[in-house]
C-alpha cells in the first residue's frame, strides 16, 4: 500500500499463510477423528449401512422410511414395528433422518446407498412436506452435504450435469474434501448454543419468520429430482410410498399439481397425514411435532402401511 | 459474479496468472476484459451502457480540452452539460423513472384526473450509480482544469470499468486512478492484498451474512409480533450487516485491486467510533461523502455564506445523497434526517478540538460514540424499512420495550459477532493506523489470520448473499 515499501514487504507471506492453513488442517484433524462422538447426526449417518445391512438380513418385510427432523421427531419406528405385527403384518422398519434434508439429499442417498445395496428394502417410504418433496433447486448447503455424505466417484458426472455454475461445483467438492467445511452449520450451532444465552429460543423465532416470509414457492415447482427418484425406484423394482408429514403453520398449502402428475406417473401412492386434522398442541414448532403428535401421526402411519399391498 | 463466491475466485487467479506474464500496456488491456467479462457475466446486455457512458465522457473530455485550446465550437459548458445530461439521464431512466412516474400518478389521482405514464419496468443496472459518479467527476474535473483529457481511449475505458470497484465502488477520482492506469505500476501489493481480502471476507460472511436472516425476518414480520426489543435487536443487527456488507466489499476491492498494483482509496475508517455526525461522514463511504462535498455541496456555495445557506447546502447534499440510494421515500428521509443531523449539530462542532477524548475525556468521548451510533441507527431504521409507515410503526414500537428471552438470544448473537470486530476496529482506532496488523510479527499475524480463517470456514450462510450496495 505504501509505495516505499520493498518487495520483499509486498510478496506473499508464506510463513504466516502456511501457519493458518496448518491450523485448519488440525482443526479438520480433530473434528475427523471425533466428528461421530461430537453429531448425533453425523453418527446417524454413520450408521446408514449398518442399518441397511440390518434391513437386508431381516425377515417378513422390509420398510425403509427416509426423512429428516420431521421424521425423527414424528414416528415412533418401534412402534410402527410392532403395531404392523399387531394389524398381522411382520414387518422390519429402519429409519433414515439426516438432520435437514429433503429430496436433493434423499434422492443422492438412496442412490448412492440403497439401490445399489443388495440388501434394498421392499418399500421406501419418503416423508416430508410437498416443499421437501418438490425442491428445484439445489441450496449451496445441500451440495456440501450431498457431497460429504452421499457422493461416490461413479456420481460425479451425474451431478456435474445437474449443476448450473462454477460455485454449485465449489460447493460440492468442498464438501467432499472437508468435514469440518461440510459440518460447520452444526458446529456453529453448538457453539452458539454453548455461549449465547436463549439462542435457541431465538433461533426458533427467526426461522419461523423466515420460513413464512419465504413460504410462497412456485405453485408449480418442476420436480426435477422425485422424478429421477423415482425412475431409479421403478428400475430396481423399489416400491415407494409418499407421506406428507402434518405442518402446523401453514395447513392449507397445495400439493403442487407436478408431483401428482408424477406420482400418477410412476403409480406411486401419496398418503397425505394432513387429513388426520393436527392441532396446534401436537406440535413442538411449526413443523415438529411433539410427543402428543408423534403418538398420533405414528397410529395413523401404522394403518397406512397396512394398507400398502 | 460475486467477490465471495468460488467463481471470483477462480476468475481472479486466471486474471492474476495472466497479469504478471504481461508488460503494462498488455496488462491494462487484459485488465479491460477482465472488467468487461466481469461486469457481463452480471447481464452482458448493460455492458452497452457503460461503453456509452465511457464512450460520451472520453469525446466530452477532449471536447473541453479542445475548447480551451480555441478548436472547438462548442464551449467547455456546453460539452459539460452534454456529460451531465447523458449520464444523469441514464441514471434517471433506468433508477427513478418508475419511482417518479408512480408518484407522478398517485398526485394526478389524488387530483381527480386519471393518468397512465408509460410503465417501463426497467431493471436497475448493477452499478450504475457508482460508475456513473466516477466518470462524471472525470469530466467535471478536466472541467475545472484539475485533469488532462485522456488521450488512449482504453486507459479511459479501464478507469471506468476498472473490475475491483466497478460495482459498488470505491468511487475513484481521475487524479487518483488515472496516473496509475496510465504510467508503470508499483510490483503487486500481495502482503496488503491477501490482509485486505481477508478482513473483507470475514467481514461479508461472518458479520453482514450471519446478521441477515435477523434482519430479514424482523423486517419482515408482522408489527403485531413484534416488541421494541425486538426492533431494537433488528436495527442493530442491520447496522452491523451493512456496515460488514458494503465496508467488507471495499475491503476486497482494495485487496484485490493491491495484488494487481493499484491503491484504492480507503472508504471506511471506523465509522461506529465516530464522535458526531461529521465526524460518521468523514468515515463511512468516504469516496461517496468526499465526491458529494466536492460535486454538490461546495458548488452550491458550502459553508461560504450565511448559517442558513450552510444549512441549506447541508440539507441538499443530504437529500441527493439518499436519493442516490434508491428511489424510495425511505431513502429521502434517510438522507433528510442526516441533513438535520448535520445541522444540528454543527454549532457544537466548534466547541470541541479534532479529538473529543482530549477535549473532555475518555468517558465523554464514549458517551459521544454510544449517541452517535444509535443516531445513525435510527436513520438505518428508515434505510432498511420497506415503507415509511412500516419505519413509523417500528420507530413508535422503540418506545415500547418489552424484554423477551427470544430478542435476547437475538441480540446475543449480534454481540457474539460484532464485539470481537469492534474490539478490533477500537484497537486500530487507539493506535491510528489501518494496516496496524501488517507490521506485527509473523507468529501475531498468523494467529489473527487462523482465526478469521477458521471463523469463515465455521460460517455457513443460508445462501449465497448478493452485496447490499449492488442494488444502489
Amino acid at each position: 500500500m505504501n509505495s516505499s515499501t520493498s518487495n520483499s514487504e509486498r510478496g506473499i507471506d508464506f510463513r504466516v499463510w502456511g501457519a493458518v492453513l496448518l491450523a485448519i488442517l488440525a482443526v479438520e484433524g480433530v473434528l475427523r477423528i471425533n466428528l461421530t462422538r461430537l453429531s448425533r447426526n453425523a453418527a446417524h449417518i454413520a450408521t446408514i449401512p449398518l442399518k441397511v445391512e440390518r434391513l437386508g438380513n431381516a425377515s417378513g418385510r422390509r420398510i425403509l422410511l427416509v426423512g429428516n427432523s420431521q421424521l425423527r421427531h414424528g414416528v415412533d419406528v418401534a412402534a410402527v414395528t410392532s403395531g404392523l405385527e399387531r394389524l398381522g403384518h411382520p414387518v422390519t422398519c429402519e429409519a433414515l433422518h439426516p438432520h435437514g434434508t429433503s429430496i436433493q439429499e434423499w434422492e443422492a442417498l438412496i442412490r448412492a446407498r440403497i439401490l445399489p445395496s443388495p440388501n434394498r428394502p421392499d418399500l421406501l417410504v419418503l416423508l416430508g412436506t410437498a416443499s421437501h418433496l418438490c425442491a428445484p433447486n439445489y441450496t449451496t448447503y445441500q451440495l456440501e452435504q450431498v457431497g460429504a455424505d452421499y457422493t461416490r466417484p461413479r456420481d460425479v458426472p451425474l451431478l456435474l450435469g445437474r449443476l448450473k455454475n462454477v460455485d454449485e461445483g465449489g460447493a460440492l467438492l468442498m464438501g467432499s474434501l472437508s468435514v469440518a467445511y461440510s459440518s460447520r452449520r452444526a458446529t456453529r450451532r453448538r457453539v452458539l448454543t454453548a455461549t449465547v444465552p436463549y439462542y435457541p429460543e431465538a433461533t426458533v423465532w427467526i426461522n419461523r419468520l423466515a420460513l413464512r416470509r419465504l413460504s410462497t414457492p412456485s405453485r408449480d415447482p418442476d420436480c426435477t429430482l422425485l422424478r429421477a427418484l423415482l425412475r431409479q425406484c421403478q428400475d430396481k423394482d423399489l416400491q415407494v410410498l409418499i407421506v406428507l408429514t402434518p405442518m402446523r403453520d401453514d395447513p392449507d398449502y397445495q400439493i403442487p399439481s407436478s408431483m401428482l402428475k408424477i406420482l400418477k406417473e410412476f403409480h406411486v401412492e401419496l398418503y397425505d397425514a394432513r387429513e388426520k386434522h393436527f392441532e396446534a398442541e401436537d406440535f413442538l414448532d411449526g413443523t415438529h411435532l411433539n410427543e402428543r403428535g408423534r403418538v398420533r401421526f405414528t397410529e395413523a402411519l401404522v394403518k397406512r402401511l397396512a394398507l400398502v399391498r | 459474479m460475486l467477490f465471495h463466491t468460488y467463481a471470483f475466485w477462480l476468475f481472479l487467479a486466471v486474471v492474476i496468472l495472466l497479469y504478471r506474464a504481461l508488460g503494462h500496456r498488455d496488462q491494462n488491456r487484459l485488465l479491460l476484459v477482465a472488467s468487461y467479462v466481469f461486469y457481463g457475466a452480471w447481464d452482458w446486455r448493460f455492458l452497452s451502457l457503460i461503453a456509452l457512458s465511457t464512450a460520451v465522457d472520453f469525446f466530452v473530455a477532449r471536447g473541453i480540452g479542445r475548447s480551451r485550446g480555441g478548436s472547438s465550437s462548442l464551449s467547455a459548458k456546453h460539452w459539460l452539460w452534454v456529460s451531465l445530461s447523458v449520464n444523469l439521464g441514464l441514471l434517471g431512466v433506468f433508477k427513478y423513472y418508475g419511482f417518479f412516474a408512480e408518484q407522478l400518478t398517485a398526485l394526478l389521482e389524488a387530483m381527480g384526473v386519471a393518468a397512465h405514464p408509460p410503465v417501463l419496468a426497467l431493471v436497475l443496472p448493477v452499478g450504475i450509480s457508482f460508475y456513473t459518479f466516477q466518470t462524471l467527476s472525470y469530466t467535471v474535473d478536466v472541467y475545472r482544469g484539475k485533469t488532462e483529457p485522456v488521450a488512449n481511449p482504453l486507459d479511459f475505458a479501464l478507469y471506468v470499468s476498472f473490475f475491483p470497484q466497478l460495482v459498488a465502488g470505491p468511487i475513484e477520482r481521475s487524479t487518483r486512478l488515472l496516473p496509475q492506469i496510465q504510467t508503470a505500476r508499483s510490483a503487486p501489493d500481495y502482503r496488503a492484498g491477501c490482509y485486505l481480502i481477508l478482513l473483507g471476507l470475514f467481514k461479508k460472511v461472518v458479520i453482514a451474512d450471519t446478521m441477515a436472516p435477523i434482519v430479514n425476518g424482523i423486517f419482515s414480520a408482522p408489527l403485531a409480533e413484534l416488541g421494541g426489543l425486538e426492533v431494537l435487536v433488528g436495527v442493530y443487527a442491520f447496522a452491523f450487516q451493512v456496515y460488514g456488507d458494503f465496508s467488507g466489499y471495499s475491503a476486497i476491492a482494495r485487496g484485490v485491486a493491491a495484488c494487481l498494483g493499484f491503491d484504492l482509496m480507503v472508504n471506511f475508517r471506523h465509522p461506529y467510533f465516530a464522535t458526531s455526525p461529521s465526524d460518521y461522514w468523514s468515515r463511512w463511504h468516504i469516496s461517496l461523502s468526499t465526491w458529494l462535498r466536492d460535486y454538490v455541496y461546495i458548488p452550491l456555495g458550502g459553508s461560504r455564506g450565511t448559517t442558513w445557506k450552510t444549512y441549506r447546502n447541508l440539507m441538499l447534499t443530504m437529500l441527493i445523497g439518499g436519493i442516490w440510494h434508491g428511489a424510495g421515500w425511505t431513502y429521502v428521509a434517510w438522507g433528510a434526517l442526516h441533513g438535520v443531523l448535520l445541522c444540528l449539530w454543527r454549532p457544537f462542532e466548534r466547541f470541541k478540538g479534532p479529538d473529543p477524548a482530549e477535549a473532555w475525556g475518555r468517558l465523554v468521548k464514549f458517551l459521544l460514540v454510544v449517541l452517535v451510533f444509535h443516531l445513525m441507527c435510527l436513520g438505518y431504521l428508515f434505510f432498511r424499512a420497506q415503507s415509511m409507515a412500516q419505519a413509523l410503526e417500528m420507530l413508535a414500537l422503540l418506545t415500547k420495550p418489552t424484554m423477551t428471552t427470544r430478542a435476547l438470544g437475538a441480540l446475543g448473537v449480534v454481540l457474539f459477532y460484532a464485539a470481537p470486530l469492534m474490539a478490533y476496529e477500537a484497537y486500530l482506532e487507539r493506535v491510528g493506523n489501518l494496516n496496524d496488523l501488517l507490521s506485527r510479527p509473523w507468529q501475531t499475524r498468523a494467529a489473527i489470520y487462523a482465526v478469521a480463517c477458521l471463523a469463515l470456514w465455521f460460517s455457513p450462510s443460508p445462501e449465497v448473499h448478493e452485496f447490499i450496495y449492488f442494488q444502489f
